[in-house]
């Protein structure tokens, strides 16, 4: 292996992305330049906001159209704490800061959730073995402190300790309001407000306060009647501070002579305290858990919901779950083998059909060659069958032996229960970190099964692809009983080697490793590079 | 500033009606007006004192907001949007709630626990969005230097502001207005862009800009000073006088936070050395490794400035070293320690390799000479205020000179100001360029120095006026959502615009 010699930091792992337009966002801003995408260019960097797993998608019913978090709205329903799980009223969210007012702490050295532990003094720890004792214990054991289990922190470290093992936000509430910039703040505001005040009738000040032109106010207007005669000071009073932070003593001292490179907070502990950011690690102190929320989101153009949680927040269920997954035919790479240069490869990309449905599919690409390499779609129309849940329980080779009697086409790889596997055939044609291609996936899905004249609509939808290649992608069409639906993915399938130096660069390499989905692999690594697989 | 006064007289019909409307709901208010709030420190205003004014003055903008219990609609959002971080949080508040580190990488393409453990910037809250990517600036002040146009930047900005809505302040964008802190350099377009994706994109109800200096400045309870905000991407020098933004005086160097890890960049990669874990031997460092996280990392953490001026640039300020000789120069003078900074060589899976960078003490100490040493291209932060002080009229010098505040985040090098101030008096003692202001070297002074010292840290004190100016019941100007139409203001067309409002 060379990997090694690569020494590489970021490793691009293989993905199916999913392209989500969002028409109904991007109509409304007009793009600045008005280059906009007729075509879909997958080397655009624009592509990176507009693309996402499955995973991430949502449906929306009523549109007939994927939908990613850009193109949904969101409503927060529900404050909670992860930690603890309790809920927050919507009315202390703010005032709390929005973090847990109760005992849950992040460790100020590795942002992991810290445990309240009795101070060990009373009674000897509580022993491994009976963790029942620890109420016991608790009773006795003030002062208590904050742990950290991963990184071995503790609140007696910087001298904090607490009374009680409860409410430890309160308990240091009065540290947090005496905070001197709290104070500071609250100052300044009383300062420049009476200022204002005082100021506001001769209208000298509001304009000169925000004196530039875009800030300036109204009072300009008004400056008018009242004649500036007894013109007041523009000066503000002298200020005084009420509160005086120095520098932290004996900092340049400190780095003169650091050693270890520990002694010095990141960059994201001083971020986690943002009232002074320190710089020495003994002042970092442990900060309240952030709260998280709970969204509905909305289809952006028909207002619909796709995403309600269940209001509280230990309930993970849902009670409107429209995501992609159940909605579009879900693709994988099932089959991998090293992409080297100038030689043919064989990939295999799994369909799911998620429907009750039996879809029809429809690939297409841009163009065979792209700067990456050629790109072959070796069997660019077929169907998938219903999903079904008796699969899931049945034994999985009758399943694969049944259904595989059908998949006698070419470029077919297996057919097994709700899914189709479909080889591709790539030639890198240049050394590239990262070989991607777009595919055009349209799929038709039809409530009245007619599985005998496939051949047909094979035929006809190889006509419509021209068609809806030029149209936008992602238009709905729906006639009758059926409905269509096409998207573009981006299938990515990592770095493309140079071909070893003992072997022929015109030899079909054939899957050599397999990473994951294909229970086949290893019989058929004999068959080599023919289209067909497994007569 | 016969012509500052005269240009904010000029009537603006829009922003009045505005004004009028909202200041009418506060008078409805008005008995409730002095309900104390639920910091502690509020209850100190001298209420009598507001009482009496009450009866003095027109109730129009006299009555202070009332705080409000549940938090929608009254307190603002206040966004500083910078190159590197952009900081959020609510009007009213001392500090901002967040700063998020701004990344190239949207969050899905390179997710990866481990990619950060080379040090690299993350910021966990508690949505455990931990955005991993390359750390990359989110825009640059050319407008030119956008090869893919504006779009790719307007993707990044709403996805940014969104995370930092929705996973951070936890709040809806359609129920708070905005306080946006802007660079006074900022190009139009960009702050065309910024509100076009907070009006559009999140629907905020609507937007004040507020310039950043004099927000600033606020934040020392002074309303003149000589304002130098050392950021990322450029040094701006504004003096402010009277809470006037002295805009046609401002000076900018490109030197600033970006110079600074280039040049720590150039030093590691000539002078630096690493061991990579098979072998126990110094090698020379590569440049890959030096990613722009780790820079920051190292930059933030180990760097500081020197006390000690190195005595050969003498002859003024314009004096540069070049990168090969400095070693010769620094390293001898320097007592600063070597610093092994771990950094990730390679990894497979879970697996990590770690490598180790050594950061020569001398590196640290004299990596932000750079700032300091200036050209006839780009003059140094010294002289740029020097130059900015020039400018002036000379009455103001004085009042300036004795005000000077450091903010922005480059300033937060540990002794940044003793050494700016150093430099300062030395340049007014020895450059010729400087003579008419020599008499100003015994006037010299910090507002931190003098007022509350670092009770604001100085990459917040923008963000801190702007929550400042949102609290206040002062007369913000804003552009609300319905009258949007793609302008923003400007302040070097205002006068035009405003006017061209009043014909309509």
């Amino acid at each position: 292996m060379s990997s090694s010699s690569q020494t590489e930091i970021r490793h691009i792992r293989p993905y199916v992305h999913y392209h989500c337009g969002c028409p109904d966002v991007n109509k409304s801003s007009v793009s600045l330049e008005t280059e906009n995408g007729e075509t879909f260019n997958i080397n655009s960097p624009r592509i990176q906001f507009s693309t996402f797993s499955i995973s991430k998608l949502y449906f929306c019913d009523d549109c007939h159209q994927i939908r990613c978090p850009r193109c949904v709205q969101e409503e927060i329903v529900c404050y909670y704490c992860p930690n603890c799980l309790f809920e927050v009223p919507t009315a202390s969210v703010k005032s709390e800061r929005n973090r847990c007012a109760r005992n849950c702490f992040q460790c100020p050295i590795c942002q992991n959730t810290l445990s309240v532990l009795p101070s060990s003094e009373p009674q000897p720890p509580p022993s491994p073995i009976s963790p029942t004792t620890v109420p016991t214990v608790s009773a006795t054991g003030a002062p208590y402190y904050l742990s950290c289990g991963v990184c071995r922190w503790d609140s007696q470290e910087i001298g904090m300790t607490f009374e009680k093992a409860t409410g430890l936000a309160l308990q240091l509430q009065k540290t947090e309001d005496e905070r001197p910039d709290v104070k500071e703040f609250d100052h300044l505001k009383d300062h420049f407000e009476k200022h204002i005040r005082l100021n506001t009738p001769s209208t000298a000040l509001p304009s000169s306060l925000l004196s530039i032109p875009g800030m300036s106010s109204f009072s300009s207007r008004y400056g008018g009647t009242v004649a500036n005669s007894q013109q007041k000071s523009d000066d503000v009073v002298p200020y005084e501070a009420v509160a005086k932070v120095e520098t932290e003593s004996g900092l340049v001292d400190d780095l003169v002579q650091l050693k270890d490179v520990n002694q010095i907070t990141t960059l994201s502990q001083r971020m986690n305290q943002l009232s002074d950011q320190p710089y020495k690690v003994e002042r970092l102190q442990p900060q309240r858990i952030h709260l998280r929320t709970k969204r509905v989101k909305r289809c952006r153009s028909c207002r619909h919901i796709l995403i309600k949680p269940e209001q509280k927040a230990q309930a993970t269920r849902f009670k409107i779950k429209l995501v992609a997954l159940n909605s579009i035919p879900k693709i994988t790479i099932a089959s991998l083998p090293k992409l080297i240069l100038n030689q043919r490869t064989q990939i295999v990309l799994k369909f799911s059909n998620p429907l009750y449905e039996e879809i029809s599919v429809n690939l297409a690409i841009q163009e065979e060659t792209n700067e990456c390499g050629k790109v072959t779609i070796l069997a660019p129309h077929f169907n998938i069958t219903p999903y079904n849940e008796v699969w899931e329980y049945d034994e999985q080779d009758l399943v694969a032996s049944r259904s595989r009697t059908a998949s006698n086409s070419i470029g077919i790889y297996e057919r097994r229960g709700n899914s189709t596997s479909i080889m591709f055939e790539i030639t890198p044609l240049a050394e590239v970190e990262e070989f991607k291609f777009p595919l055009l996936v349209t799929y038709t899905s039809k409530n009245i099964e007619n599985n005998e004249n496939e051949n047909v609509t094979a035929v006809e939808k190889s006509l419509e692809e021209t068609s809806s290649l030029k149209a936008t992608s992602g238009e709905p069409a729906t006639d009758g009983s059926t409905k269509t639906l096409s998207f573009w993915t981006v299938i990515g399938l990592g770095s493309v080697i140079k071909a070893p130096p003992g072997t022929s660069g015109t030899m079909v390499a054939g899957p050599r490793s397999e990473p994951s989905g294909s229970s086949k692999g290893s019989t058929r690594g004999s068959t080599g590079g023919s289209s067909s697989v497994r007569k | 500033m016969e012509e500052e006064s005269n240009s904010s007289s000029v009537p603006s019909g829009s922003t009045v009606d505005i004004n009028v409307t909202s200041s009418t709901q506060q008078t409805t208010e008005a008995p409730r007006s002095t309900t104390p709030n639920t910091l502690p420190g509020r209850n100190a205003s001298p209420s009598q004192n507001s009482t009496s004014s009450n009866t003095l003055v027109p109730p129009v903008t006299t009555l202070p907001r009332r705080p409000s219990i549940y938090g929608t609609g009254e307190d603002r959002i206040v966004l500083d949007i910078g190159s590197l971080y952009i900081k959020a949080g609510f009007s009213g508040e001392s500090r901002p709630r967040h700063i998020v580190p701004v990344y190239a990488g949207n969050m899905k393409v390179h997710w990866d626990p481990d990619f950060n453990g080379s040090g690299g910037v993350v910021k966990a809250c508690g949505e455990s969005c931990r955005v991993v990517g390359e750390f990359a600036e989110l825009f640059d002040l050319e407008i030119g230097n956008y090869p893919d146009g504006l779009d790719v930047l307007y993707d990044r900005l709403a996805h940014y502001l969104r995370e930092i809505y929705f996973r951070y302040l936890l709040t809806d964008p359609k129920q708070r207005k905005v306080v946006l802190c802007e660079s006074p350099m900022l190009p139009l377009k960009l702050k065309q862009l910024i509100a076009k994706v907070l009006f559009e994109n999140l629907q905020v109800p609507s937007i004040s800009f507020a310039p950043s200096h004099m927000l600033a400045l606020l934040t020392t309870g002074c309303t003149t000073g000589l304002v130098i905000d050392v950021g990322h991407l450029e040094t701006t020098v504004l003096p402010t006088f009277s809470a006037r933004p002295l805009t046609p005086y401002i000076r900018t160097t490109p030197l600033a936070g970006r110079a600074l890890t280039k040049r720590l960049k150039e030093l590691l990669s000539t002078f630096g050395s690493m061991i990579i874990p098979p072998s126990t031997k110094e090698a020379p460092v590569h440049a890959k490794y030096l990613t722009p996280a780790v820079l920051e990392d190292i930059k933030t953490r180990f760097i500081f400035v020197s006390p000690i001026m190195v005595s050969a640039a003498s002859i003024g300020i314009a004096e540069k070293t070049e990168v090969e000789d400095m070693e010769n120069k620094y390293a001898s003078v320097s007592s600063a320690t070597n610093v092994s900074y771990p950094i990730t060589i390679s990894k497979s899976g879970r697996e990590r390799q770690i490598g180790t960078l050594i950061v020569p003490g001398w590196i640290r100490e004299r990596c932000a000479e750079v700032l300091f040493e200036g050209d006839e291209d780009e003059a140094s932060v010294v002289g740029c205020a020097l130059e900015c002080l020039l400018k002036t009229p000379i009455h103001l010098r004085r009042p300036l000179a004795s005000a000077i505040l450091l903010v922005g985040g480059t300033t937060l090098l540990p002794n940044f100001q003793s050494r700016f101030g150093q430099e300062l008096l030395r340049a007014l003692h020895t450059d010729r360029r400087f003579k008419s202001l020599s008499g100003l070297a015994d006037h010299i002074e910090f507002l931190e120095d003098s007022g509350s010292g670092k009770v604001f840290v100085a990459n917040c004190r923008a963000w801190v006026g702007g929550s400042l100016i949102g609290s206040l019941k002062s007369t913000v100007v804003e552009i609300s959502k319905d009258k949007y139409a793609g302008q923003v203001p400007d302040w070097t067309t205002a006068n035009l615009s405003k006017s061209d409002d009043s014909d309509e």
